[in-house]
């Protein structure tokens, strides 16, 4: 169960949540660095829209050689933030008259817009108006504090959303884990009630959480199905304890009359009766084989030789065969092991073998089969099952049409020890005949 | 032969009681499964037929103290349950052998008597030997006046059981039991089928016939006939 922690669902449930976060990390990101940009972009905006006013200023009132020489001044000064401040005035002729840019921006005095544009080593942000007399004038800042201020802030989300997401995923991990580990208790529980530890409980009498409840839900619905099965053991025990009992009374009665009868013809009836009480008794043997074999899971463990348990069970039937003129043949792996009930086992064969050896006419073929699985095959080329009766076989009297004899439960308890063995049992057409498979189910 | 019953059912303790006496067996009975109890640690005793529900105790735990107690005894468990789990269980806790009720009077008559027998030396000997046949344990041979039987390893632990039960009926029940070790029936005949196949090997060609069929309860080998003087 450990082995595969993609299968669980809380582990997934806690993949799930840290992508989540993720994303939800990766959104707040760059929302916030988006504000930030341009909360940084219109302040940039500000110092320069300040800066061409206080120009403009000048302009008006110390015309164009105060506005050169101040431009020519600003260019010395140096900004506490580090951002260089650009700044170039051009004749209407398009010639540079003043200021520290190298080259003219193409940037349309005339629009008054703002562009990002690249001078020598640097990139700057940039914005031209229109003077008297057609002069226009350029004024830009450096952006590189802007770009710095960004990068060290994905920067810092970046560490904090990696951060973030190692302590959801070890805490979801860690949850998932405890989750986990809290339902494999249960399953686990479950199947020791299954193997038969009629005692299995989650016995968790702390917990407050659901777990808890669910605990306590399981363990009193345990309990009343341990307590059924006991009901019903003991239901089925003294039921045939107390039927089986008057029977033998019964019996007695007819055999001391017709010990002390003389009448051929009452001899024949009271000899008849105590036949039928007889097949009374084997019925309902064979009923609660089927009933408690349901409802009781539990096998005895240790494993047994099945080989040599089918090789001993042929040798018993193959005398029946020859006589009853039936080729009986056997296809028996050696060394099968499997675990289980040996008498079970047998008694599961010997009902396949005794079915077969009932419908089988005489000439007829019937073939016992053992593999590795463990897998139990009886196939026969007799009058087989018509398609319509096939479900009918192994249900309890479930009879078929055409096979008529016998009181339709030997099948049915072919079917309930094979479950108990984890085995499946099916009938295939082996045209003529039937077959029976018995083998191991697959693991899923 | 002298048999303890520890039975509560007195309708069924009658009919067992009359079935035992008309065998020549002597019995006592008791009704509740403490006074069988001390009544098997006492001598005289060969054997005990014990029912499984008894008041206050079950026969199971009553043979469980008796073994505990040092009882070798050989022990019928005699039950209304008969289902082959049932049967398994009884013997399990120390029960010689098992039988379910309603049953047939000759069917206990012969499991006591082969039970008795187990219980006493006759079984361990290494050379079986009835009338004219002989059987070799070890080398598990058989030969019938000097001739070979050739038997199939389980006609011999057929042979041999019929043996060890000379001149006893031998019902099909106990021949499943203690020959294929089978605690059910099958439905077919597969038991009578391999006595009439051993019949033919150890019959045929011979002036008398020792394996018989007795009618309704099983079979026996039956003692030969003494010889002829001449």
């Amino acid at each position: 169960m450990i082995g595969r922690p993609l299968s669980s669902i809380a582990f997934r449930q806690a993949i799930v949540t840290a992508l989540v976060i993720v994303i939800a990390v990766a959104l707040f990101a760059i929302t916030a660095l988006v504000a930030v940009q341009r909360s940084v972009r219109a302040d940039l905006l500000h110092t320069i829209d300040t800066d061409i006013a206080g120009l403009v200023d000048v302009m008006v009132q110390g015309g164009l050689p105060e506005l050169s020489r101040r431009i020519e001044d600003r260019t010395l000064v140096h900004s506490a933030t580090g951002a260089t401040a650009y700044y170039l005035l051009v004749d209407p002729a398009g010639r540079r008259r003043a200021g520290n840019l190298a080259a003219v921006p193409s940037v349309d005095p005339a629009r008054s817009r703002a562009v990002s544009v690249d001078a020598a080593n640097d990139r700057i942000l940039v914005r031209a108006t229109r003077m008297r007399g057609g002069w226009a004038l350029f004024v830009g800042r450096s952006q590189w504090p802007e770009e710095a201020l960004l990068a060290g802030l994905r920067r810092q989300f970046l560490w904090a959303s990696l951060g973030i997401v190692a302590a959801a995923l070890l805490v979801g991990i860690m949850a998932a884990w405890r989750l986990r580990a809290r339902v494999a208790f249960f399953n686990h529980v479950f199947h020791r009630f299954d193997r038969g530890e009629r005692d299995a409980r989650v016995a968790d009498a702390v917990s407050r959480d659901e777990f808890g409840t669910l605990g306590r839900h399981i363990d009193a619905h345990l309990h009343q199905i341990a307590q059924l099965l006991d009901i019903q053991r003991e239901i089925s025990t003294n039921i045939a304890h107390e039927l089986r009992t008057p029977l033998a009374h019964l019996d007695t009665r007819l055999r001391r009359t017709l010990e002390q009868s003389e009448d051929p013809l009452l001899q024949n009836e009271l000899a008849c009766a105590r036949a039928d009480i007889r097949s009374i008794v084997s019925l309902f043997d064979a009923l609660l084989d089927i009933a408690l074999g349901q409802a009781n899971s539990q096998l005895k463990p240790g494993g047994f030789d099945l080989s040599k348990l089918a090789c001993d069970l042929a040798d018993l039937y193959s005398a029946s065969a020859e006589e009853a003129g039936l080729d009986f043949t056997t296809r028996i792996a050696p060394g099968i092991a499997m675990n289980g009930e040996p008498m079970q086992i047998t008694r599961l064969i010997a009902n396949l073998l005794d079915n077969a050896f009932k419908f089988v006419p005489q000439g007829g073929r019937i073939q016992l089969a053992i593999a590795e699985g463990p897998m139990i095959m009886v196939e026969d080329d007799g009058p087989g099952i018509p398609a319509e009766d096939r479900d009918l076989v192994f249900r309890r009297f479930g009879r078929s049409g055409a096979r008529p004899i016998g009181h339709g439960l030997g099948l049915a308890l072919v079917k309930v020890i094979a479950t108990r063995h984890g085995m499946h049992v099916r009938f295939e057409d082996a045209h003529p005949g039937a077959r029976f498979i018995v083998h191991r189910e697959k693991q899923a | 032969m002298h048999i303890l019953l520890i039975e509560d059912d007195r309708l069924t303790a009658a009919a067992i009681l009359e079935t035992l006496q008309r065998a020549d067996m002597t019995v006592d009975t008791a009704e509740t499964a403490e006074a069988g109890i001390q009544r098997a640690g006492q001598a005289g005793v060969d054997a005990i037929v014990m029912d499984r529900m008894l008041p206050g105790m079950s026969g199971i735990e009553a043979i469980g103290r008796l073994r505990r107690a040092g009882v070798e005894k050989p022990i019928l468990m005699l039950s209304a349950l008969g289902r082959a789990d049932e049967r398994i269980e009884g013997l399990d806790c120390g029960a010689d052998d098992y039988l379910a009720k309603p049953f047939e009077p000759d069917e206990l008559i012969a499991r006591l008597r082969a039970m008795h027998r187990r219980s006493s030396a006759i079984v361990n000997q290494p050379i079986l030997i009835h009338g004219d046949i002989e059987l070799h344990v070890k080398a598990r041979t058989a030969h019938r006046a000097g001739r070979h039987l050739g038997l199939s390893p389980k006609e011999f632990s057929l042979l041999k059981f019929l043996m060890e039960n000379a001149g006893e009926t031998v019902t099909r029940q106990m021949l499943l039991r203690h020959v294929w070790n089978l605690n059910f029936d099958p439905q077919t005949n597969v038991i009578d089928v391999n006595l009439v196949r051993l019949r033919r090997k150890l019959d045929d060609g011979f002036a008398e016939p020792l394996l018989e069929t007795v009618r309704g309860a099983g079979y026996r080998l039956k003692p030969p006939s003494p010889p002829a003087s001449a």
